[in-house]
């Protein structure tokens, strides 16, 4: 198992490599980042070579891109060209951003995991019977649904509610603009109702949509699972219905979901992009956009590398878990 | 999936079968054969029937229909175009404008109807693109095997661990959003799920006696992908092509909403949400019908690829997943 893990992580570095070239090449083609600084009036040729020269941008692509991942891999991931931002250093955006997203998603997807396990094992184990269509339609309808739609209206509806809390004397409750700055202070009940207000409507919005796809891989794989011989024999053997279920059935359905949120884990970043745009989190979604808006070659860099890392790291948690989880697959 | 090679010949089982049929019960009972219950029918006959007779899918097939027909041909009658702005700003629902107008006047009827054609049209092409690139490729590796396997399903990966919403953001904004270039740069990142699927087919099939056959003829390796295994790997590249359409409604949207794919003055289902999110608690109607519009396309097209996988899938387990 260790063995293995090391040579998957040895392998995954020149995958790495070879994408962040990709993606650096992507970049540099896809914009010119003293493009602002040209429009500008009564700037001289010689002040954009200069630019040009400082930036490094008269090199060749290859030798552009060995530079970057010299320093990247010293720490240094360069600073935003963009204006405004007053050559903000791209780590500790990055970073920020990155703790800022991680701590919504986790929260969402570890919810959704649990209910969807929950509702699929449920649905499978009384197939065709009322709750399994509601189920299903659900499932079917939050997954068709995008999921910028479902984030708007429990915002709008989330400050109606705010609105009739006002009325009728209380406080705001429920925050649709982020969580504050200065991280949560006072009471601990001041605290909690803080937390539960800014973290309820974005985390709700994330795990109803990622709620859908578990449930319903989560309700095939029981299927599968009850209908294999196994299951047919523990039944032939007499033993009660809930000790084939749960005791025999469900423990091996369980595998290939655990697995699937970590295999997703590219598809529910992507997802929460959206959510915390709407949102106004100041995480990774409002970080990419800006930086694609702006052209910020730098920071749009940082970023790719961050996330495919962590997708990277996560497809091989997901083969590491699933060979300790299932005996029958040999790993190493 | 049967081999073509293998099917019975339909032709005079199927004739004299549905001449009884015809004659029904009062058909003279001397001409009745022993295999008149028997109906041979090809493999693609099985599979309508089967998707005929899937309810949920079928009334699926008649609203996408409706909503495809109603967002060309409408267009052509209705007094308003999609870049009209001489309607006031904000004008509530009305006999004129039944969805009402947005901010700068453009009635909301128009917008939705060219939304709609666009977003289907964006949605179509990153599904064909997707479904040739992933087909093709994933033939390629799973037939060749050896290095051009390992170089197609790495490259596969790499394009998987990078998110394809940050990706396509950065290179439509470097080719400005037109319609084409959003849909042509969406199917370069959607085509990798449909070349594992195929791979993997393509693995099993390739050890068949029917392509060792068809190789000992001399077929070359096009001729052996498109003739031999295309054909039996239709179900699988069928119902997945089908749920590449719904991802990309839903992508489409989501990149349209950033400000980040099809760009005003032209006009997505995303486009107009993004518009007109704002006014949900003032004027719901100007958010709804972008929304209804957009969660029906993509609810029937899920709805048609589930019937599509029972009407293929041999077994007819009915697990839907």
């Amino acid at each position: 198992m260790i063995r293995y893990a090391i040579r998957r992580l040895l392998i995954s570095v020149p995958i790495l490599l070879i994408g962040t070239f990709l993606v650096f090449v992507m970049v540099a083609l896809s914009g010119d980042p003293l493009g602002t600084l040209r429009q500008q009036p009564g700037v001289t040729e010689e002040t954009i070579r200069a630019a040009s020269a400082s930036l490094g941008l008269d090199k060749p692509i290859v030798v552009r891109y060995f530079d970057w991942l010299g320093g990247f891999l010293q720490g240094d991931w360069g600073f935003s060209v963009a204006l405004g931002q007053a050559r903000a250093d791209v780590f500790t955006v990055v970073t920020n951003a990155f703790w800022t997203t991680f701590r919504l998603v986790i929260g969402a997807e570890l919810l959704a995991i649990v209910l969807g396990m929950a509702i699929g094992v449920l649905a499978a184990v009384r197939q065709y019977s009322i709750f399994d269509y509601v189920a299903t339609t659900a499932a079917f309808l939050m997954f068709s649904m995008p999921i910028f739609c479902v984030a708007i209206v429990l915002k709008t509806y989330g400050i109606q509610f705010n609105n009739f809390l006002v009325d009728i004397g209380m406080d705001r409750w429920l925050t649709t603009a982020g969580p504050p700055d200065g991280g949560f202070s006072g009471s601990l009940g001041e605290i909690i109702s803080d937390y539960t207000g800014a973290f309820l409507l974005p985390t709700l919005a994330i795990m109803l949509i990622s709620f859908a796809a578990y449930s319903r891989f989560q309700r095939s794989s029981m299927l599968e699972t009850l209908h294999s011989d196994y299951v047919r024999t523990a039944r032939a053997k007499g033993l009660s219905s809930s000790r084939v279920v749960f005791r025999h059935a469900y423990r091996n359905a369980l595998i290939p979901v655990t697995t699937l949120f970590a295999v997703n884990f590219g598809a529910i970043f992507a997802g929460a992009i959206v959510t915390e745009t709407v949102f106004g989190w100041k995480g990774m979604g409002e970080l990419l956009v800006r930086s694609v808006r702006q052209y910020d070659p730098n920071m749009l860099m940082g970023w790719l590398v961050i996330v495919a890392t962590l997708v990277v790291l996560f497809n091989l948690i997901a083969d590491l878990v699933y060979g300790f989880l299932d005996p029958r697959i040999r790993i190493g | 999936m049967v081999d073509p090679g293998l099917n019975p010949p339909p032709t005079q089982l199927t004739v004299e079968a549905t001449e009884a049929a015809h004659r029904g019960a009062g058909g003279d009972p001397s001409q009745r054969h022993e295999f008149d219950t028997v109906k041979a029918r090809t493999q693609r006959q099985i599979v309508l029937r089967r998707f005929l007779q899937h309810r949920l899918a079928m009334i699926s097939a008649g609203v996408l229909l409706l909503i495809l027909l109603l967002a060309l041909v409408m267009p052509v009658f209705w007094s308003y175009s999609y870049g009209d702005t001489d309607a006031g700003g904000y004008l509530p629902p009305s006999g004129d404008h039944p969805l009402g107008t947005d901010q700068i006047g453009h009635d909301m009827v128009a917008q939705l109807l060219r939304g709609t054609q666009l977003s289907l049209l964006i949605a179509f092409t990153v599904a064909v693109g997707a479904t040739v690139i992933g087909v093709v490729l994933g033939a390629l590796a799973g037939y060749l095997r050896g290095f051009t396997d390992a170089l197609v399903m790495r490259f596969a990966d790499l394009l998987l661990i990078i998110p394809q919403i940050a990706v396509a953001a950065v290179l439509i904004r470097a080719a400005s959003g037109s319609w084409w270039v959003v849909a042509i740069i969406m199917a370069l990142f959607f085509w990798m799920q449909i070349a594992r699927i195929t791979r993997g087919e393509t693995l099993s099939l390739a050890e068949r006696e029917f392509i060792e056959a068809a190789r000992a003829c001399g077929a070359g390796t096009p001729r052996v992908i498109f003739k031999h295994l295309v054909p039996n790997m239709i179900g699988s590249i069928t119902v997945n092509a089908t749920l590449a359409v719904a991802q990309a409604v839903l992508v489409e949207a989501a990149l349209s909403f950033l400000g980040l794919g099809v760009q005003p003055p032209d006009t997505s289902l995303g486009v107009i949400i993004q518009e007109n999110y704002t006014q949900l608690s003032t004027r719901p109607w100007l958010f709804f019908g972008p929304f209804v519009v957009i969660v029906l396309i993509s609810l029937t097209i899920n709805f048609i690829g589930d019937g599509l996988r029972d009407a293929f899938d041999p077994r007819q387990t009915k697990v839907r997943a």
